[in-house]
């Protein structure tokens, strides 16, 4: 019996996913347990087995493609079995009216340049989205490419709804509909919203100014600029900047990485040092969730890191109960795995803290945003030779270069006062610059 | 909320706008008055919608035995067959009393107050109406609209003019009647009369009759008439009505026609005789109440809703117009979409329109497609032993927008609502022709003629 394979919901927050990868081709006999392919979550690549033995009959999403959870996107049965006939008993015989819109998508008027830029991979069709396509008998070809192997390709809800009618005048007049504020029913977008769209265009891009790529605004990169505008627009942020002395810090790090045979990561002891200071000021430690304020015991640590998909952060687990040691030993395997997009959902999440180290790409100082739930977070920034005042023993004031860090301390005001933040960094300070008692 | 006034809503009028109105903001929680001068259900119920239709089915089920033979009816003496015009106007009292003893029965069980009386507004939040003085937070003004005997007609000597009113009371056919006007009432009752006997002539002053019908569609109705032995007059400018002969002129001259009877249906006005509005400052635009898209007049407590607002006479608008102007008063704007209400004019076949004419949409649309479809093809009206007729779609080539849909068929009044609800729903061609109509009945023929406008009709070479 052939069996639909359809694309795995594999996080609470996850509406759709990428396929990356096939590890098979049609026609190929696979075995349970082997990957069969390659999905893209928000966060992460993630591979999925097979669940049985079977011959790979038909494949409905080409690699690079989104689609929304739940969709079907491969069949495997026994050799010869009629994919076809599996899908379309599937559901709502999707992929046999898919086959036919292929043929009428070319007798369609083409989509404007414009908004051919936009085509599949801008879109994501949830189930509610799948439902109201149905529903309202909307051409997909009016809004997307349409897949010759059948899968129609992603809408948004927010997309779908809009009228017939707005959805022609849209593709008439080259009108982004995502774009477009609906008035009618539960936010409908009508024909009146799309007349009023063309008569004043949003900003175009092309024009005066020379398009290098465009690209979609979406996935990961989506994910992620959603979830920065959330934080800014909704802790009011407070910021402490400190210079940080780091001779005696680097020299620290030598000294450890002559001795053991695990490389300690400047990331490491700065891991570990905020670890400490959060243990000695669990004010910062904190997550205001539905209504209370959690101050946690576990020092969670996130270390920002710049992976392909854009930024993740893997985190480090109940720091204040770990090693040095076994903190570098543990974040060095994370963060390959970040950099790669390999992280698992839970090395990404769960943090309490984050640290973001600019420092080896070369910046003075920057302000990072906080990551949610979090209630802070640390910049770091490069160590330069500055020339820094210092009062010797005979009390005479004279100027000295020094390696200094800045670093920044963000904080959300509804929770954390100045003092208290103040107060952290100066124990950060501290500690990085009286390194041995980050050990002790 | 202020507990100053008696009532939240009072509404004038009991007509489909007026007890539309008042059940609807009942509905909605509301303190609701409303005040009527004579009986609930308005024109429409008492001397209008209703009672045109019940004395039009007559005429077509009259017209239907004296042809029973063509339907293998044995039997039927056509020049034994009659029609009573005592007892059909029985029928249609009856008809009219449980019409409104339905609508007096729906204002009770919705707790409106209905108060007996002419109002008339002492200030904005006041009115009196009888002896009573009613005061409410907002009112609506339903008062509706008259038959109108125009000056510039004049009239001399001894004369039988009547209007729709007296039309519908007729105990005797009259021998012959003249009919001013070819809208929607005049047209009406030019098949009505000539159905059940009357040599009828109308005149009308525009080169077309019913004006909110395509062109085309209302020549076919027209030619159907004529075959039947009613005369049109169209291009003819009435100038004065002697001795029941009606004078008139037209490219040809002048001429004149004798009748029994003169039956005058130029068109309705507003009627706000007695209600005190003018006194209170409510602006007036000739007889029409001046109103805004949420059926406000410039006095802010006070809607005005239906003819009275001269807007469209119609009583579906007029609903919909109470519906709106409630809507705006419990704080959720709803709009009236005047492009997108249907017209049903109740000849044998009969006709349904919505939207504009082929002539209006090109004025508006650079790419027009039409599409017909000729109810010879429709394998129903066949069955109905009436192939007259046409389906006439117009739309915006460029979207499939629907711009106006004409029908001229069996039980076309039945199938616009189809258009009405797609318009609504801003369906355009595509969705029309993907919806499934069963077969076999009159509107499958809808479909087809939207494929014709992109030359891909299935059952029309």
């Amino acid at each position: 019996m052939a069996e639909i394979i359809i694309m795995p919901k594999l996080g609470f927050n996850m509406d759709e996913g990428r396929l990356m990868k096939w590890c098979f081709a049609p026609g190929d006999q696979i075995s349970k347990g082997e990957v069969l392919f390659e999905i893209e979550t928000d966060k992460t690549t993630m591979p999925v087995e097979a669940t049985r033995d079977g011959v790979l009959l038909k494949t409905l999403l080409e690699e690079g493609v989104y689609a929304p959870v739940f969709e079907p996107i491969a069949v495997i049965g026994e050799a010869g079995e009629d994919a076809d006939a599996a899908l379309a008993s599937h559901g709502s015989g999707e992929a046999a009216k898919a086959s036919d819109t292929s043929a009428p998508a070319e007798d369609r008027a083409p989509v404007p340049a414009e908004a051919a830029g936009k085509t599949v991979e801008r879109l994501l069709l949830t189930p509610k989205a799948k439902k109201l396509i149905k529903d309202e008998r909307i051409d997909p070809a009016s809004i997307a490419a349409v897949q010759g192997t059948g899968f129609r390709g992603g809408i948004t809800a927010k997309d779908i709804k809009a009228s017939p009618l707005a959805y022609k005048i849209a593709e008439r007049d080259g009108v982004d509909l995502a774009s477009v504020q609906g008035t009618g029913a539960g936010g409908k977008v009508m024909k009146e919203d799309v007349l009023k769209a063309v008569a004043q265009p949003a900003v175009s891009d092309g024009g005066d100014k020379k398009i290098l790529s465009t690209t979609p605004y979406k996935g990961v990169r989506k994910i992620i600029g959603d979830r920065l505008a959330q934080s800014k627009f909704t802790a009011p942020h407070l910021y402490f900047t400190d210079s940080i002395d780091t001779t005696k810090f680097t020299a620290f790090r030598k000294q450890l990485n002559e001795t053991g045979d695990v490389k300690v990561a400047v990331s490491d002891l700065l891991l570990l040092a905020t670890s400490k200071a959060l243990q000695q000021y669990p004010g910062i430690n904190i997550s205001l969730v539905d209504g209370q304020i959690i101050c946690y015991k576990s020092t969670n640590i996130g270390m920002a890191v710049a992976g392909d998909n854009g930024l993740i952060v893997p985190v480090v687990k109940n720091a204040q109960d770990k090693t040095l040691l076994a903190i570098a030993a543990e974040s060095k395997g994370l963060v390959e795995r970040a950099k790669t997009g390999k992280l698992a959902p839970e090395e990404y999440s769960g943090g309490t803290f984050t640290i973001s180290n600019l420092g080896m790409f070369g910046v003075e100082n920057f302000t990072a945003i906080i990551n949610p739930p979090e209630s802070a977070i640390l910049a770091v920034s490069s160590v330069r030779k500055k020339a820094v005042a210092e009062t010797g023993e005979d009390g005479e004031d004279t100027i000295v270069i020094r390696p200094m860090m800045n670093v920044q301390l963000t904080v959300d005001h509804r929770l954390i006062d100045g003092l208290l933040a103040v107060q952290f960094l100066a124990y950060f300070k501290h500690l990085l610059e009286n390194p041995l008692k980050i050990l002790m | 909320m202020e507990n100053a006034y008696e009532y939240e809503i009072t509404v004038i009028g009991g007509g489909p706008g007026g007890y539309v109105a008042a059940i609807k903001a009942a509905k909605e929680g509301k303190k609701v008055c409303l005040i009527e001068c004579a009986n609930v259900g308005g024109v429409c119920l008492n001397e209008g919608c209703i009672p045109t239709k019940t004395l039009i089915k007559t005429a077509n089920l009259y017209e239907s035995i004296l042809h029973a033979d063509d339907f293998a009816i044995e039997g039927v003496e056509p020049e034994k067959i009659s029609v009573s015009m005592k007892k059909l106007q029985s029928r249609r009292q009856a008809v009219v009393n449980q019409l409104v003893g339905g609508v007096k029965g729906l204002l009770r069980g919705n707790k409106v107050t209905v108060v007996e009386g002419r109002a008339s507004f002492a200030d904005a939040h006041t009115v009196t109406a009888g002896e009573k003085k009613i005061t409410s937070e907002y009112f609506i003004i339903a008062t509706g609209s008259d038959t109108f005997l125009p000056p510039l007609i004049a009239q001399e000597g001894k004369n039988d003019v009547i209007t729709s009113r007296e039309a519908l009371l007729l105990e005797e056919l009259p021998k012959s009647v003249a009919i001013i006007g070819g809208g929607v009432i005049g047209i009406e009752f030019a098949y009505l009369l000539g159905t059940l006997g009357s040599k009828v002539t109308v005149l009308e002053l525009m080169d077309n009759i019913l004006p909110m019908v395509d062109e085309e569609v209302s020549a076919m109705a027209r030619k159907r008439m004529e075959q039947r032995g009613i005369v049109f007059h169209t291009g003819a400018k009435v100038t004065k009505i002697k001795d029941n002969s009606v004078l008139f002129e037209t490219k040809g001259g002048e001429r004149s026609i004798a009748a029994d009877k003169v039956l005058m249906a130029v068109g309705r006005v507003p009627s706000t005789e007695g209600l005190g509005a003018k006194e209170i400052g409510v602006n007036f635009e000739k007889n029409a109440i001046v109103t805004d898209e949420f059926m406000r007049t410039n006095v802010k407590n006070i809607y005005a809703i239906g003819d009275v607002n001269g807007k469209v006479m119609l009583a579906h608008t007029a609903s919909h117009e109470g519906v709106a102007a409630v809507a705006h008063i419990c704080g959720k704007p709803a709009c009236v979409h005047y492009d997108r209400i249907p017209s049903c004019i109740y000849l044998e076949p009969e006709i349904a329109a919505i939207g504009l004419t082929e002539k209006q949409a090109r004025e508006k649309c650079p790419d027009v497609k039409v599409g017909k479809f000729p109810m010879v093809a429709n394998g129903k009206s066949l069955v109905e032993g009436d192939t007259d007729g046409i389906v006439k779609v117009v739309l915006d080539g460029t979207t499939g927008e629907i711009l106006g849909v004409h029908l001229y068929g069996k039980h076309v009044t039945e199938m616009v609502a189809e258009i009405s609800a797609a318009m609504t729903l801003e369906a355009t061609a595509d969705e029309i022709i993907d919806t499934i109509h069963p077969h076999p009945t009159v509107s499958e023929s809808i479909p087809e003629a939207f494929m014709a406008a992109y030359g891909k009709a299935i059952h029309y070479l």
